[in-house]
């Protein structure tokens, strides 16, 4: 190249510096987008894998159904360049300062060089008490505090731990857990692990690895999220599965031969504490046999004696009544003898009365018969004996005789008799005198008697109640060694029993015992490393419609800014032809010019581009993940595309500009250029349009269609700008609605719980009442959930299956309805209903049949309905249809509650306190939960707005300045008219506002389409984001693409106003 | 007093480190109703005069007054204002605001002054009655310059400032335009200001200002000029 032609270049360059600048800026702005764009997914796949570099995040997790041992390890460890480290963790309830959570811990080896923890405050732990907790759990206030592990049952830690209490002596990050708030689920209390600890491996007490990691050097070599890195992982997981699967047989044997023996030595341990057991009760039984019997003995003796005592008693009774009998007895029959002795003595005295009346009568007879002998011997001297009368008297006499005798004997006798009563009687008289005069003292001897045995009994009585209570201290004593010793005894057969029935099913597991599993997870198992892989994936897709946006505008810029130099340059280009350049020449010179602007603008782009966008966004990420690292590096595979892409576009444009000038004659060139012709324009054709626009607004609208191609130019660069500003805010409204249309609009249940038992009725009215005394307005629903997969042909979905019996009451839980429209779906025993985005992946509409994939089996749904839904996949279905089609009888198993209480965590944790329910999920946190996510958008959606407001203003900047320039001899023209700054301003302004308007509203149409573009690219599939953009925010690109048209307006005046009236009177060139 | 007076008038432009006077103690005066011819070869300086009687520059020092006021001393919207009000200018190269017709052209100028002429009757005056809807590129260079002529009329001015009006028509036209100023001139009572390189028109001028190097070289008054016809160049 010619010196001066070079010189004549950058001369032009200083010369023209607004357009130089114009052009730089654009493309500044454009590749820095672009670039910082593309590398900001980058640079956040590049932070984290330095981190998992650097902290060896593991590449594979191992797990086994029957844990692992070291031979294990050694099956592993000679693949080449292969680390493995074996690892403990459990899920355990966690308390510090009386706030339970659910932790999971893991063992910290510090010589292991896998997941190394990232220390963020604190130290690591020097002694088996002391732990590391994750730091988006705790703070630092947590450094010192002690933390208490413990399980849901109330033993068993001590299998797994040494101790349970462990001070906090650091905080951490750890590669495996990027996710600040995810810490994936257990199955221990609420299910949702809330922090991550690390205790040193010497705590847990465990036979076997609970998992081991995996890492490869040759894996730390590629990238993480990288297609190499995927491959060779697969690769790779495959060998460890082949090796792993070689390990089972053997795995099983010996474990088998772990367990036989475990399990012999467990029957020997049985065994002896059998005898033990025996030996040891045999002795306590005897024992207390004896103390039974020495018992029973003392119960006898005690019973003898009470009897005796009851005898004596009764004997002391019956003697006193005897006695008394006796002597009533005694009394009477004294009194009796008395009576007797008085009658005898009566009698004898009668007796004796007789006597001596017979006496006398015998005398009288024997006078009587003295008078008759002497009268016989009388009459016999008469008459001799033998007369009658002599014989007569004689027997008479013979007869009064022997009648004499008789009676002297009868008196005799009588008298003897008498005597012998007399004698008797005095006899009796005697004894009864005696008796009379002993009577007396018998009654004393007695009442001693009867005395003496009295106080005997009280003694004896006293003596046997102490007896008594003796016996029955022994025995309550007795009893209660019978008692503990029954119990004793229960418990020592329970846990034989137990131990029995261990055995038992150890035997039986060991019989039943299978080769175990081995499970291999690479790092895609690990959702926070996923999803963190798919926000940059995101962030990928956003750079690749936006920038390219970005270059389309840039182009414009350049090609109309291009076109207005090559026009000013028109003579001079003439003047170079004619001096003998060829037509390169003047291509070049051009060239060089826009390209020095593209490229310089381009390299300071990508050097800002680099570093200032992937901050703004990887931070932006930083507050939903813990990478420690910012990598903002510069990327030539990157950078030097761009820059490419840049340059031919503006050369691209640059050439077809100039091409055209540089053919023409020189001797045309130096003639100046036919100015537009005036002419009118179609508006005029319609009068009352018109007519009632002002002589200036008449101007303007001459203007705006004299200049087709700058009207077209500021149009579409506006329209582009207005389009990505609403472009931002759109995406902001379809990000931001989803959680205020899914958690308030759609979803109006507060909780799920999930039940154990659904059947349970205590629980079910546990959870009614409980509801129902916070909440004057609360209802619950039984739902069944299921977790189901649907697809077509080319691909599938995670579906939620959502059944319930009671549809209205589903309806005030759900708002089932169209987006569009808001139409109320109704749920009957016809179909389902399914969700947006579900029918949108599976190409499904109404009338349609959805296939499901659950248990092994595949079923055909009619769809009835398709409704509005943001947040993962549903359908949903009446039981009926569930029965129908499924087969199987509808069996729910968690509860859609709503409440309305201010006291929502008291009412929440009086819900888990019911055994039944196992989980239970609250509405407001998941929504504060995609809130958070929604906010990581914000920043990214405001890197937009702000990009396309300052791409808006260079394009109107630009444009404005163009518009000036090519018009500076009209505007010299109207000051020297004498128009004030203020009507200059606005004869050139105004034209900027109409295409402000009319840029501006087709970009309004162009956002919104670019909106759903954006959106459904950046969409991941179990989310939909909203589709509507909300008036505001059209409102707001439209203002704000006002705003920046006034603002380049402004910065535009004082060129104006600097326009020299002298300019009017240079000649056309 | 004259209509115009300039007394004493210094410009000075500062063209990198050199400072050039443009207009080096500049002393004359216009009688109204006269028509003056500034004239004097390029770079002489004529047309800072122009530009500093027309309002469009100031001047460094010394008096510009133009009927009683010193326009020297004017601000900057003073200067509007009485470009707005005062001036008519018609340029070397029309000026004319191409997507405009030539009635727009001229009503462009009554729009925003306080008492016009119609544009129509104005377009009329300078014989272009049956061309008001045509635009700028349909018309000739000397119907172009009517336009011009029109358009600064219209607003019925003090003074009219013409910067080399015939500079781009050829010699027919130029003529035509002239004798159409010379009209304005004599007819309405305008004072007329003609700034021109071409010294064969002076000679139809009341007054000829002779410019050379910055300097008032000469000043000539005429009380019987020739007419149009008379000059050839």
């Amino acid at each position: 190249m010619k010196k001066s032609f070079t010189k004549s270049a950058v001369r032009q360059i200083l010369s023209n510096k607004s357009r130089f600048i114009a052009i730089f800026a654009i493309v500044l702005i454009g590749v820095g987008f672009f670039a910082g764009l593309l590398a900001a997914g980058d640079d956040m796949r590049l932070g984290a894998d330095l981190y998992y570099d650097d902290y060896h995040l593991m590449d594979y997790r191992l797990i086994s159904t029957y844990g692992f041992s070291d031979r294990d390890i050694a099956a592993l460890s000679d693949m080449e360049g292969i680390h493995v480290y074996p690892s403990y963790f459990s899920d355990f309830i966690v308390t510090s300062d009386g706030t339970e959570m659910v932790g999971r811990a893991y063992s910290y080896n510090p010589e292991y060089d896998i997941n190394t923890p990232y220390l963020v405050s604190g130290r690591f732990p020097e002694n088996e008490n002391e732990c590391l907790v994750i730091s988006s759990a705790f703070s630092e206030d947590m450094l010192g505090k002690t933390i208490t592990l413990s399980l849901d049952e109330e033993d068993g830690i001590g299998d797994i731990l040494k101790q349970q209490e462990f001070t906090v002596v650091g905080t951490f990050y750890s590669p495996m857990y990027v996710s600040a708030t995810q810490y994936g689920s257990t199955t221990i209390s609420t299910g949702k692990i809330s922090t991550i600890l690390l205790l040193p491996e010497e705590c847990f007490q465990s036979e076997y690895y609970t998992e081991i990691y995996v890492r490869f050097d040759a894996l730390e070599d590629v990238s993480s999220y990288s297609s190499e890195y995927d491959e060779l992982s697969e690769a790779l997981s495959e060998e460890v599965e082949n090796r792993l699967a070689g390990r089972t047989f053997i795995r099983l044997q010996e474990i088998k031969a772990d367990m036989t023996e475990q399990l012999n030595q467990a029957k020997e341990e049985l065994a002896d504490a059998e005898q033990r057991r025996d030996a040891k009760f045999a002795d306590a039984e005897l024992q207390l046999y004896d103390a039974k019997k020495q018992l029973d003995d003392a119960k006898a003796k005690l019973e003898e004696a009470k009897a005796e005592i009851e005898q004596g008693k009764q004997d002391l009774t019956s003697g006193r009544e005897e006695f008394e009998e006796e002597i009533a007895e005694a009394e009477k029959q004294i009194e009796q003898a008395k009576n007797t002795i008085a009658d005898y003595e009566d009698e004898y005295r009668r007796g004796m009365e007789q006597y001596e009346q017979g006496a006398s009568e015998y005398e009288a007879g024997l006078s009587a018969a003295e008078q008759l002998k002497s009268y016989i011997a009388y009459l016999t001297g008469i008459y001799g004996e033998e007369d009658s009368r002599v014989v007569s008297a004689q027997e008479q006499y013979d007869a009064l005789s022997e009648e004499l005798s008789a009676a002297k004997i009868k008196l005799d006798k009588a008298y003897r008799q008498l005597t012998e009563a007399k004698k008797e009687i005095d006899n009796a008289t005697e004894e009864f005198n005696r008796a009379r005069r002993e009577l007396p003292k018998r009654k004393t001897e007695a009442e001693e008697q009867f005395a003496e045995a009295e106080s005997q009994l009280i003694q004896a009585e006293a003596e046997y109640n102490e007896g008594l209570a003796e016996y029955e201290e022994n025995l309550s004593k007795y009893n209660e060694e019978y008692e503990t010793f029954l119990t004793e005894a229960g418990k020592a057969d329970a846990e034989i029993e137990d131990a029995r029935s261990q055995i038992a099913e150890a035997e039986e597991a060991l019989n039943e015992l299978e080769e175990p599993k081995y499970y291999v997870y690479d790092r895609s198992s690990n959702s926070a490393y996923t999803e963190y892989g798919q926000n940059a994936e995101r962030i990928d897709n956003i750079a690749k419609i936006f920038p390219a946006f970005f270059l389309l505008v840039a182009m414009l810029v350049s090609l109309t800014t291009m076109t207005r130099m090559v026009e000013d340059d028109r003579t001079q280009i003439g003047t170079i032809k004619a001096l003998g350049y060829n037509n390169a020449a003047v291509v070049k010179k051009y060239m060089l010019y826009a390209l020095t602007a593209t490229v310089s603008g381009a390299v300071l782009g990508v050097l800002i581009g680099f570093v200032l966008f992937p901050n703004i966004i990887v931070r932006a990420y930083g507050i939903l993940y813990q990478i420690p690292y910012v990598a903002t590096p510069f990327v030539w595979s990157i950078a030097v595309p761009s820059i490419l892409v840049a340059v031919a576009c503006i050369a691209i444009t640059v050439w077809f500009t100039v091409r055209s000038y540089a053919r023409e004659l020189p001797a045309r060139l130096m003639r100046p250029g036919t100015p537009p012709k005036g002419k009118k324009v179609w508006v005029e054709k319609i009068p009352f349009l018109w007519n009632a626009l002002s002589f200036t607004g008449k101007v303007s609208a001459r203007n705006i269609f004299r200049y087709k191609k700058r009207m077209l130019m500021t149009s579409i660069g506006i329209a582009g700008c207005t389009a990505l500003i609403l472009t931002g805010f759109g995406v902001k409204d379809s990000i931001g609605d989803i959680v205020e249309l899914q958690y308030s609009e759609l979803w109006n249940y507060d909780a799920l719980v999930v039940l154990n038992d659904p059947e349970d009725e205590q629980s079910l009215s546990y959870i009614e009442s409980t509801l129902a005394s916070y909440s004057e307005d609360s209802s619950s629903l039984e739902v069944m959930q299921k977790t189901v997969t649907a697809e077509n042909d080319s691909s599938e979905a995670e579906v939620n299956l959502l059944s319930a019996k009671d549809v209205d009451t589903l309806k005030t839980m759900l708002t089932l309805r169209t987006r569009r429209g808001h139409e109320l779906l109704s749920l009957d025993d016809s179909g389902v209903i399914i969700t947006e985005k579900l029918a949108t992946l599976l190409d499904l509409s109404v009338g349609d049949s959805i296939s499901i994939q659950t248990e092994g089996k595949s079923v055909a749904l009619p769809i009835t309905g398709i409704a509005e839904n943001y947040v993962y996949h549903y359908v949903y279905m009446t039981s009926e249809v569930y029965q129908k089609y499924f087969g199987e009888d509808f069996s729910p198993n968690s509860l859609l509650l709503r409440y309305e209480t201010e006291n929502e965590d008291a009412l929440v944790s009086d819900i888990l306190k019911d055994d039944n329910v196992l989980a239970l999920t609250r509405s407001a946190e998941i929504r504060t939960g995609f809130a958070d996510i929604m906010g990581v958008m914000d920043a990214v959606v405001l890197v937009l707005i702000l990009s396309a407001g300052a791409l808006a203003f260079i394009v109107l900047y630009n444009l404005t300045n163009i518009n000036i320039s090519e018009r500076i001899r009209e505007i010299a023209t109207l000051k020297v008219l004498g128009f004030r700054s203020r009507e200059v301003t606005m004869y050139i302004f105004r034209e900027n506002i109409v295409l402000t308007l009319i840029g501006s509203l087709c970009g309004l149409v162009g956002g919104r389409l670019l909106t759903s573009f954006v959106i459904q690219t950046a969409e991941i599939d179990i989310v939909m984001f909203g589709r509507s953009v909300s008036v505001w925010s059209y409102l707001f690109a439209l203002l704000l693409t006002f705003a920046f048209s006034i603002i380049a307006t402004f910065i535009m005046k004082p060129k104006l106003d600097k326009i020299s009236m002298t300019e009017s009177l240079k000649s056309v060139e | 007093m004259s209509f115009v007076k300039l007394e004493n008038v210094v410009k000075c432009y500062q063209m990198g480190d050199v400072t050039i006077k443009a207009s080096d103690g500049i002393d004359f005066s216009i009688e109204k109703g006269e028509l003056a011819v500034i004239v004097g070869p390029s770079g002489s300086g004529k047309t800072t005069i122009l530009n500093m009687l027309g309002g469009m520059d100031t001047s460094d020092s010394g008096k510009i007054i133009v009927d009683g006021s010193d326009i020297a001393k004017y601000s900057a919207k003073q200067l509007i204002d009485y470009r707005r009000f005062d001036i008519g200018f018609v340029f070397q190269f029309y000026n004319l605001i191409p997507n405009l017709t030539a009635r727009e052209n001229v009503e462009m100028a009554t729009q925003i002054s306080r008492d016009s002429v119609p544009a129509d009757e104005m377009l009329r005056r300078v014989g272009l009655g049956e061309r008001l809807d045509n635009f700028p590129a349909q018309l000739s260079g000397g119907e172009q310059q009517r336009v011009a002529i029109a358009r600064a009329l219209a607003k019925k001015p003090k003074l009219l400032l013409c910067d080399e009006p015939t500079g781009a028509l050829d010699y027919v036209t130029g003529k035509m335009i002239l004798s159409l100023l010379e009209e304005t001139c004599r007819k309405e009572g305008m004072t007329v200001v003609i700034v021109t390189h071409n010294a064969a028109i002076a000679p139809i001028a009341n007054r000829v200002i002779k410019i050379k190097s910055s300097k008032v070289e000469d000043i000539i008054t005429c009380e019987h000029p020739a007419s149009i016809e008379e000059i050839e160049w």
